[in-house]
């Protein structure tokens, strides 16, 4: 794009980077206060059990405990700020009750001087349990009425919907593929343990929590009702994040609440940090899925019918299901262009710990499911397998039968072109199979994932542009960077709208008491809503600034521009003056007028538009230990615009290696109920040795409802690797994996003819 | 449970300590000397955001007994810099921006100060392998090894140029 | 659920005499630390004494007419990085070393804690078998030689008793004319993983006809083991295709691999065969 813009899509160097450069970025177990305690849960022992008693009898005069709390008082959240929105449905969102429902979960905390005293008043709690029958299975949990996990059963949630008649749809197919998908309990597995927390309850009945949570100013609501006070008497503070990836969406379980109840009951700053283990444990992880699939297509590679039938397993408690079940429908319904689809999708509990919001919510596992379907498709109509994508995909123009909006901007077509040259995808698919032990192979997948939530969740963006007596910038807002480089992307897109120079522009910290509501960092959406957000206050803020400017130049504000800091009429160089005079003067030097330039802006993003993308991966196979090694990932993916494409190329290259690691690698072993892999030697995650060449192609379809035209990248970088990763293990090799992770045990079974 | 007295250099300044017999140093330089930049990520020694130098080597500090370590020379991420001026591999980290949420930052610029002072020109692989030990969630590990490399480049160059 | 590994008392001995004192007056409760890092990811309960052993001048790679002496207090990197073990037989050794888990950690770890902590799937002990090295140790009683093999008893048991420390590894001087390889079998070609399957070989070949055939294997047993049979297999026979996959086979029947979380038992089995296949081929085509 020929644009000449003065920083947007620079990769200027992030507002944080040199703080975390150099140790001096402090994040949440850095965080100490004068005073504080420390606190540790005690966990359940067992998958399902009913609390009878609690003695703590002897635990409270151990020397150093100051505060204990109990489930018994203290409410669990089991809700997303979905159910913010109706009083009835807020009360969902709060479990107090006597039950303990995985391995891990939270009986009580206690509070002491330090650590070690605390982790030893827990050997001095004796807790009396009733054992109940868990449910490990979520297909055997959904039939079962007896035993329940939850009071309203263990059906958290079902959807259905339907476009054509789907039965005509299998009529018109000439080829009809049926197969069931299984995908693994992945872990965030962020750099930074989920989680920590320092709560101070205030002697004022104020409560300063620090969390590094995506969502500051909703757990500051969750929070707020959890513990009976008024919004206004919470903040939350969110230091630096070492990663969230969906991983810190809402309040972590056992976090926050507990830590806050511990310090107004001690009346001191309580910390909790959960380890390493408890991370792997006790907080949220992405939904296995088991997923139905029967897919109807012409001779010609028209996709015609498809049958989705999705159970996604809960976990003991649910804060994001009904979300991640209905972001199936990206991939599902909303990619290609098959008139007739059917699409069920049940979220059910089970005796295991949570799932919840993971890196494209539930796009992935539609994905694995769906483009490896539509592999199989290519593979028996010989087609190259790019071919039927271009054929099928829902192109620019057409309506989105998901969302109802017509589709802006795809840039779809350019990532298969782009990914497939730069790949080298049309030598490689054709050359014939390997001889010998090692074979290679290639594939590709395609994904659609929509930004932001605008009017499928409450998803206001708000910011606050404000002009110091310089003419620099302060821009407030609680975009909570976890590492994308939200924060800096906002200042680009303050800064080339107001014309001041990103230098000279400030991003605040998150903290609710300063900033405005915002719904944080989820579903990729800071860049398109925050950016949205940014640019109406910045306009607004210029719109002042030039209003002051034309009283000054005598000029009309319409004939006036800013470029580089200098406010000069349209021409006429000689005629201006810098931003910085003009602020020295309107908000100090003119004693009658001392007014500051501030520019809020609140309110939705006016769409959810697509991000496309493609995915392609070469492989090679040891035929005789099944193990896989990637050779190549090329992912080109259109994100309308890249203000900052560097951090878009992070995206791309960080969501490859993580959707490799979910192919091949990550899964949460559990046995009983219990995690056997709760550490990183044996959950596995991929390492500098490990990765292939990476390619990442960025593509600008320009949004139109877009700031700058941008829309985001956040979760696409991993929607499609998955899919990309297996299919290319059966280019090499003829097995076909429908159950994730691909381990080298599966691909030799799948070699000597067992079934997958 | 008698304290065991050590005596360490720690970017340069001379500390005596009485250190329990089960403290790490990770414990010792996050919670005694404050220096906050050296993370925990697991506590056993898998993710390498505890890396530090000590005696010039790359070495994990939650899996070192303070009390093991009396008597050496210990660089955290606090002292690589001289004086306000960026150290090249932190220059080199926020040019290539291979940080994003940094939590690994720290940890990956400790392994490759150490491989750098033993190895001025390290070819790719060589970085990978110093690397082994630093996980990272965000990056994929692309530009980091980039800005190590370039990083080398740039500090061969100044030295012969 | 979190383990507290909280030592009360802290050693430093002026001599390895001291040591083994220390150690025998503490019995279970005691532990060596040299490089630390099985210790401190062990962080075992009831560990209430630690004998530091790190600053007795137990680091060093010494040869002599008797062959190579490695102090226990070695590190693996130096191992590594010896040019000693970089190139002809002593291959085996460096290339168990260097893919032994990380640089960083092997910055740290010494090869006589690799061998005391006794893990089934440990890398170092597989070349030393081959090698047929003996152990030096230090005790109440005075000094003791201890053949690799005898070593080991069970997972994470050795043959060492109340107060006994490791000293020295010998290493005899390898045969002449000797080719060797270690091979090591992780999880999906990642490059930094405790071995599913091990292997080192140890071949001496004249005209293509075997005259020495070691096999050690590991993360089969509860103990490396040598496969005897295999061995036996390739003794005085040429060293073809046929020949080399009939001793793998034959080592992977003699294998007892369990089921655990890194692997099937059935897997490890399959995998024998092609890793000590590999493994003889490699040596072969090293055998000067």
């Amino acid at each position: 794009m020929a644009d000449s813009f003065s920083t947007i899509g620079k990769s200027v160097q992030r507002v944080d980077a040199v703080e975390k450069a150099t140790g001096m970025a402090k994040y949440g177990p850095d965080i100490r206060l004068d005073r504080m305690l420390h606190a540790k849960l005690l966990r359940s022992p067992y998958a399902h059990a009913r609390v009878k008693s609690i003695d703590l009898s002897r635990a409270v005069r151990l020397p150093g405990v100051k505060a204990i709390a109990t489930i018994q008082e203290v409410p669990k959240v089991v809700g997303y700020w979905f159910f913010l929105r109706t009083e009835n449905k807020k009360k969902q969102m709060f479990l107090l009750d006597n039950i303990l429902r995985f391995i891990g979960d939270p009986i009580l905390a206690v509070a002491a001087e330090d650590e070690m005293t605390a982790q030893e008043a827990l050997s001095l709690v004796h807790v009396e349990y009733e054992i109940l029958p868990p449910l490990f299975d979520p297909l055997e949990a959904m039939e079962q009425e007896e035993v329940r996990i939850h009071r309203r059963g263990n059906i958290a949630f079902e959807v259905k919907k339907a476009y054509g008649n789907i039965d005509d749809g299998f009529r018109d197919a000439d080829i009809i593929i049926e197969n069931v998908y299984h995908t693994s309990k992945q872990k965030h597995a962020t750099l930074e343990p989920i989680g920590t927390c320092v709560a101070h309850f205030h002697p004022n009945g104020k409560l300063t929590v620090y969390s590094s949570t995506q969502l500051p100013h909703w757990i500051r609501v969750y929070l707020a009702n959890a513990l009976g006070l008024t919004v206004n008497k919470v903040r939350i503070v969110k230091p630096y994040t070492g990663g969230s990836f969906g991983g810190r969406c809402g309040v972590a379980h056992g976090l926050e609440v507990m830590c806050s109840w511990l310090s107004r009951k001690s009346g001191r700053p309580v910390r909790m940090s959960f380890t390493r283990e408890e991370d792997f444990i006790g907080t949220e992880t992405r939904h296995p899925m088991t997923i139905r699939i029967k897919t109807g297509a012409t001779r010609e590679g028209i996709l015609t019918a498809n049958d989705i039938s999705i159970v996604a397993d809960v976990g003991a408690y649910g804060t994001q299901y009904i979300g991640v079940l209905a972001d199936c429908l990206s991939t599902g319904v909303g990619l290609y262009k098959t008139p007739h689809i059917r699409f069920s999708a049940t979220a059910v509990f089970t005796n295991k710990s949570l799932a919840g919001a993971f890196r494209g919510y539930g796009n992935p596992q539609m994905n694995f499911a769906q483009e490896s379907q539509v592999d199989m498709i290519a593979d028996k109509l010989r087609m190259d397998p790019l071919e039927v994508r271009l054929k099928n995909y829902r192109p620019l123009g057409e309506i989105d039968p998901v969302l109802n909006e017509v589709i802006r901007s795809n840039g779809l077509r350019e990532c298969l072109q782009k990914g497939a040259a730069s790949f080298g995808w049309k030598e490689k698919v054709r050359k014939g199979a390997d001889t010998g032990v090692r074979k290679r192979g290639v594939g590709l997948a395609v994904m659609l994932h929509g930004t932001g939530a605008a009017r499928a969740l409450p998803d206001p963006a708000s910011a606050t542009v404000m002009i110091n007596p310089d003419g620099t910038v302060n821009l407030v807002t609680a975009a909570a960077d976890d590492g994308q480089g939200n924060r800096t992307v906002l200042a680009q897109i303050a800064s080339e709208v107001l014309g001041i120079d990103f230098d000279r522009i400030s991003v605040s910290d998150t903290d609710t008491d300063a900033t405005p509501l915002d719904c944080g960092t989820h579903g990729s959406r800071q860049t398109y809503s925050g950016g949205l957000a940014v640019k109406a206050a910045a306009e607004k803020a210029r719109e002042k600034i030039l209003g002051f400017a034309s009283k000054e130049l005598q000029r009309k504000a319409d004939d006036l521009l800013i470029r580089d800091g200098i406010v000069s009429e349209r021409g006429n160089a000689a005629v201006s003056i810098s931003v910085s005079d003009l602020m020295r003067k309107t908000q100090i030097e003119d004693m009658g007028l001392c007014e500051q330039v501030i520019a809020s802006s609140s309110g939705i993003a006016p769409a959810m538009p697509g991000i496309y993308g493609a995915c392609f991966v070469e492989v090679e196979v040891d035929t005789e230990t099944g193990e896989v090694r990637v050779l190549k990932l090329t992912g080109a993916y259109d994100v309308g615009r890249a203000i900052h494409p560097d951090s878009v190329r992070g995206q791309i290259t960080g969501g490859g290696v993580m959707g490799m690691g979910w192919a091949l690698t990550e899964d949460l072993l559990i046995k009983e109920g219990r995690v056997l892999n709760s550490n990183f030697a044996d959950y596995r995650l991929l390492r500098s040795c490990d990765v292939p060449e990476l390619e990442a192609i960025i593509v600008e379809s320009n949004e139109p409802t877009g700031p700058f035209g941008a829309k985001g990248i956040g979760e696409a970088g991993m929607v499609c690797v998955a899919s990309a990763v297996t299919n290319a293990i059966y280019h090499a090799t003829g097995v076909r994996i429908k159950d994730l992770p691909a381990t080298p045990e599966k691909i030799l079974g799948g070699l000597k003819g067992k079934v997958m | 449970m008698a304290k065991v007295h050590i005596s360490i250099r720690v970017n340069g300044t001379r500390h005596e300590l009485a250190v329990e017999p089960w403290e790490r140093l990770v414990d010792v330089l996050r919670d005694r000397l404050r220096l906050t930049g050296t993370k925990v990520g697991c506590g056993e020694g898998e993710c390498g955001a505890c890396t530090v130098n000590m005696d010039g080597k790359a070495v994990l500090s939650c899996l070192l007994l303070a009390a093991t370590v009396d008597g050496s020379e210990i660089l955290t991420i606090e002292g690589v810099q001289q004086g306000s001026e960026l150290h090249p591999l932190q220059e080199a980290f926020v040019r290539e921006s291979a940080i994003q949420c940094g939590y690994c930052t720290p940890g990956m610029i400790m392994a490759a100060h150490a491989l750098l002072q033993r190895e001025p020109s390290p070819t790719e692989q060589e970085v990978r392998t110093a690397l082994a030990n630093n996980l990272c969630r965000c990056t994929g590990y692309e530009k980091p090894v980039k800005a190590i490399l370039a990083c080398a480049k740039a500090m061969g160059e100044e030295h012969h140029g | 659920m979190v383990s507290f590994f909280r030592p009360r008392e802290y050693y430093r001995p002026k001599n390895l005499a001291e040591a083994s004192s220390i150690l025998a007056a503490s019995s279970e409760r005691g532990r060596v630390i040299a490089g630390g890092t099985d210790l401190l990811l062990q962080k075992s309960k009831g560990v209430e004494c630690i004998v530091d052993i790190s600053k007795l001048g137990l680091d060093y790679i010494k040869e002599n007419e008797q062959g190579i002496c490695l102090g226990a207090a070695t590190t693996v990197s130096a191992v590594h990085a010896s040019p000693l073990f970089s190139s002809g037989p002593y291959l085996v050794l460096s290339e168990a070393a260097g893919s032994l888990a990380t640089a960083t950690i092997r910055n740290k770890a010494t090869v006589g804690g690799n061998l005391c902590n006794a893990s089934p799937a440990a890398d170092l002990p597989l070349p030393l078998f081959v090698l047929e090295a003996t152990l030096l140790a230090v005790g109440p009683e005075g000094e003791r030689r201890i053949p690799v093999h005898e070593f080991f008893k069970d997972v994470n048991v050795t043959g060492l008793s109340k107060g006994e420390l490791l000293k020295e590894i010998c290493i005899p001087p390898c045969p002449e004319n000797a080719g060797t390889c270690f091979m090591k079998l992780r999880r999906h070609m990642t490059a930094i993983d405790i071995a599913v399957v091990n292997a080192a070989v140890l071949l001496v070949c004249r005209s293509g006809i075997c005259e020495t055939a070691r096999i050690a294997m590991g993360a089969v047993a509860p103990t490396p083991v040598r496969a005897r049979n295999a061995e036996m297999l390739l003794m005085g026979r040429k060293l073809n295709e046929h020949t080399i996959q009939e001793a793998a086979e034959a080592a992977a029947a003699e294998s007892k691999p369990i089921d655990d979380l890194r692997a099937s038992a059935a897997y490890r089995k399959s995998m024998v065969a092609v890793l000590v296949s590999r493994a003889l081929e490699t040596s072969l085509r090293r055998c000067p």
